[in-house]
């Protein structure tokens, strides 16, 4: 015959003995009758049974949760130092903290802190009782903006879902309505900001096109005049000529005055040739004259030829071709002037449009700055486009009531404050929170406890040790005697029907996960 | 007598004396050899997108915005709610972090093109179904609505036995590739669809319908269709060659 041996100390196989005996406690529980209080008994029995499930199955958002609450085994806080005091302490631990609170002590004031503290670096809070905690003195702790929601809460009333929708409305439109106004010019088929951009665009194509335009206005004007010097140019050609002339004989008189010097120089210093001194001095005389009337008449062609170009000047300045010429290229000149001031003034424009809703960049008032302004603006002008579409849609969903907004706002609310129970209805999905602060944990059996624990990264809870048992224990051992199945842990069964949430994880916890308030 | 259920042979008599213009000369039960192949899937599963994650990812998507702080100014929204639709929508695969903020993943971005926000699940056990002619995928709802024999036999309890037509060619060993590639895989694998599979070989299966030889063309009926089903009339002639 084939036998089976299990290992009941096995973990896995406590693990599930566990579970089964929470099943069975809740069960038992109905049976029994339930602690008074508001709610569907069915419906409570389910959401219990589904957090048993997800435990069972692994999928808590503490993985290590089973194991710590089957058999006491609390996660090894590393090398992290926790504070001296209640509240460090309670954020520190990685997975569960009791926090016992006897009467008289600063109870509220240290969840409250814990709650501050870990809204305040970013973390959500699930904040669960036996039956829906209070939240106003938690509110009026809490940073500006940070969201809380009472999801017990019927209607509207503060706290409500409803009024946490309809102050983040608020507050989107509010916040968003100077942006929405900024980028509003980049709306529309077409938009103002892109009416002003092809205005940009248009005068630059102009700008360009005139001063194209001009510079052949320009040409023309230099071809023409040339064409004129050359027409009435013929007395400067003749005076430069005949000044020409005059100086080629300048130098030639220069040169025989300079030969003759030489030629006299050289019969003085010879004794044998002195007699040719007296005829050399004679033609030398005559050289000297003859250069000085060249030089002469040099300097009156010069001066004739000078007048002849001032002439032509003036000829060339009146003359009709050229003054047509000169108009064209002045007119074309300050026609390409204006294009390009056309263009800036649009880029003025673009960059007021800009400011506030993207980085204006630098831009100069010149055809290759302003282009490069326009192509940085063709760039952003699709994205502005879609941002202030979205925009518009954004706070025009935001303007309307919405039950669509209560899941989200559930999903990302910094605290969300629950009866135990009330934290696993279905519509309120799969939530998922850093820590939990478990008010009262002394009064809650664990199958109800570990509604919201399973739905919880961390979780403190604030208790009592000491307290009344939370059912007959006369009245329970009788149930097991006569009701509990063969092979279900009977010890364990009766433990979970009487005792708190609270007092079996104290009992089990490391010093390190236990305080005291003051 | 098999027990699998079927149209009785008279309400398909029935349906076709409905047809005007319709004249039958004989109904021939038939099995169409089909092939099934079991897959074990990444699927991607479409939901509705909420408020916050549709909107920042449309910013993302349409904006040029990328900056934890830039989106909620723009928003209107506290920071921290940014950082927490973020952290969802990096969960589920459709954003991820880079050094210069948050980027649309692929199934982000699609997600936001089909306006519909997709999960994937993984390990996900399907069925796929092609037809035993040209090896076509089935169509969701010839695969969802009709009754898949895994032997060629059937005997309705009125008596009717259908016949099997011979199994034509293999299935093409690039079927599933070929349907994962489509763009209209949905009409086929229904609202799951396989993005990544794990392939087992193909078996043969059988799909019991109705051939009515008319005097004009022949006519089909199985059971995801009311009148004449064409897909099957398709298929029909497929097998048959």
């Amino acid at each position: 015959m084939a036998s089976t041996l299990v290992d009941q100390e096995h973990a896995s196989y406590r693990d599930e003995g566990f579970c089964a005996a929470l099943e069975l406690a809740v069960a038992a529980a109905r049976e029994l009758g339930p602690p008074p209080g508001p709610g569907d008994a069915g419906l409570d029995d389910r959401i219990q049974r589904e957090a048993i499930l997800r435990l069972r199955s692994g999928a808590t958002v503490n993985p290590a949760l089973l194991p710590l609450l089957a058999d006491g085994r609390f996660a090894d806080p590393g090398e992290h130092e926790p504070g001296t005091d209640e509240v460090s302490r309670a954020l520190a631990v990685p997975d569960l903290f009791c926090l016992e609170a006897p009467p008289g002590t600063a109870r509220t004031l240290t969840v409250l802190e814990i709650v501050r503290s870990a809204a305040g670096r970013g973390e959500r809070v699930l904040l669960a009782a036996p039956t829906a905690p209070q939240v106003d003195a938690v509110l009026a702790r809490l940073p500006d903006g940070a969201t809380v929601i009472r999801v017990d809460q019927p209607g509207s009333g503060p706290g409500s879902l409803a009024a946490a929708a309809a102050g983040v409305q608020q507050r989107i439109l509010a916040r968003s309505q100077a942006a929405a106004r900024s980028l509003e010019p980049w709306l529309g088929a077409p938009s103002p900001a892109l009416g002003w951009l092809r205005r940009l665009t248009t005068a630059l194509d102009e700008a360009d096109e005139a001063r194209g335009r001009a510079d052949r206005a320009a040409a023309h004007r230099e071809a023409t005049a040339a064409a004129a010097r050359e027409r009435l140019g013929a007395d400067l050609r003749e005076h430069a000529r005949a000044s020409e002339a005059a100086e080629t004989s300048v130098a030639a008189a220069d040169a025989v005055v300079e030969e003759l010097s030489a030629a006299l120089r050289r019969s003085e210093s010879a004794l044998h040739r002195r007699w040719r001194a007296g005829r050399l001095r004679r033609r030398l005389s005559d050289a000297v004259r003859f250069a000085a009337a060249a030089r002469s008449r040099s300097f009156q062609a010069r001066a004739a030829y000078e007048e002849s170009a001032h002439s032509l000047e003036r000829g060339v300045e009146q003359d009709a071709t050229v003054r047509a010429a000169v108009d064209r290229a002045a007119f074309a000149d300050l026609a390409a002037r204006r294009a390009l001031e056309s263009a800036e003034r649009a880029a003025h424009h673009l960059t007021r449009l800009l400011d506030g809703v993207a980085d204006v960049p630098d831009w100069t008032a010149d055809q290759a700055g302003l282009a490069d302004l326009a192509g940085r603006c063709r760039e952003l002008e699709p994205v502005l486009r879609g941002r202030a579409g979205l925009l518009r849609e954004w706070r025009h969903r935001t303007a309307r009531p919405t039950a669509q907004l209560h899941a989200e706002l559930l999903r990302y609310a910094d605290v969300v404050a629950a009866s135990c129970v009330g934290a696993g209805r279905p519509e309120y999905g799969d939530l998922e929170f850093d820590l939990l602060i478990l008010e009262d944990a002394s009064r809650v059996p664990l199958p109800a406890a570990l509604v919201p624990m399973v739905r919880a990264r961390r979780a403190v809870l604030v208790g009592q040790t000491g307290r009344p048992a939370l059912r007959d224990p006369e009245v329970v051992r009788a149930w097991v005697a006569a009701r509990c199945p063969a092979g279900a842990d009977a010890e364990e069964l009766s433990a979970l029907l009487t005792g708190s949430v609270f007092e079996r994880v104290s009992a089990r916890a490391p010093a390190r996960n236990r305080a005291v308030t003051r | 007598m098999s027990e699998a259920a079927h149209l009785p042979m008279r309400e398909v008599v029935r349906r076709v004396g409905a047809l005007p213009g319709v004249r039958p000369l004989r109904f021939v039960p038939l099995l169409l050899p089909m092939w099934a192949v079991e897959v074990v899937a990444t699927v991607r599963q479409a939901h509705s997108y909420d408020v916050f994650d549709r909107y920042l990812s449309r910013a993302l998507a349409e904006a040029g915005l990328s900056g934890v702080g830039e989106l909620a100014r723009f928003f209107g929204v506290e920071p921290v709610l940014v950082e927490r639709t973020a952290r969802f929508l990096e969960r589920i695969g459709h954003v991820r972090r880079a050094p210069d903020g948050l980027t649309l993943t692929e199934l982000g971005r699609r997600s936001i093109a089909d306006g519909r926000r997709y999960r994937l699940s993984h390990g996900r056990r399907l069925t796929l179904r092609f037809d035993g002619g040209a090896g076509e995928p089935v169509p969701w709802a010839h695969a969802t609505h009709a009754v898949w024999l895994a032997e060629p036999t059937l005997t309705l309890p009125d008596g009717t036995v259908f016949t099997p037509l011979t199994a034509g060619a293999q299935l093409p060993p690039d079927a599933v590739d070929r349907l994962l590639a489509r763009d209209d895989v949905v009409e086929f694998t229904g609202p799951s669809v396989p993005v990544e599979v794990e392939v087992a070989g193909p078996r043969a299966v059988w799909l019991p319908v109705y051939l009515v030889e008319c005097a004009d063309d022949p006519l089909v009926f199985g059971w995801a269709v009311d009148g004449p089903d064409p897909y099957l009339l398709k298929v029909y002639r497929g097998c048959a060659g």
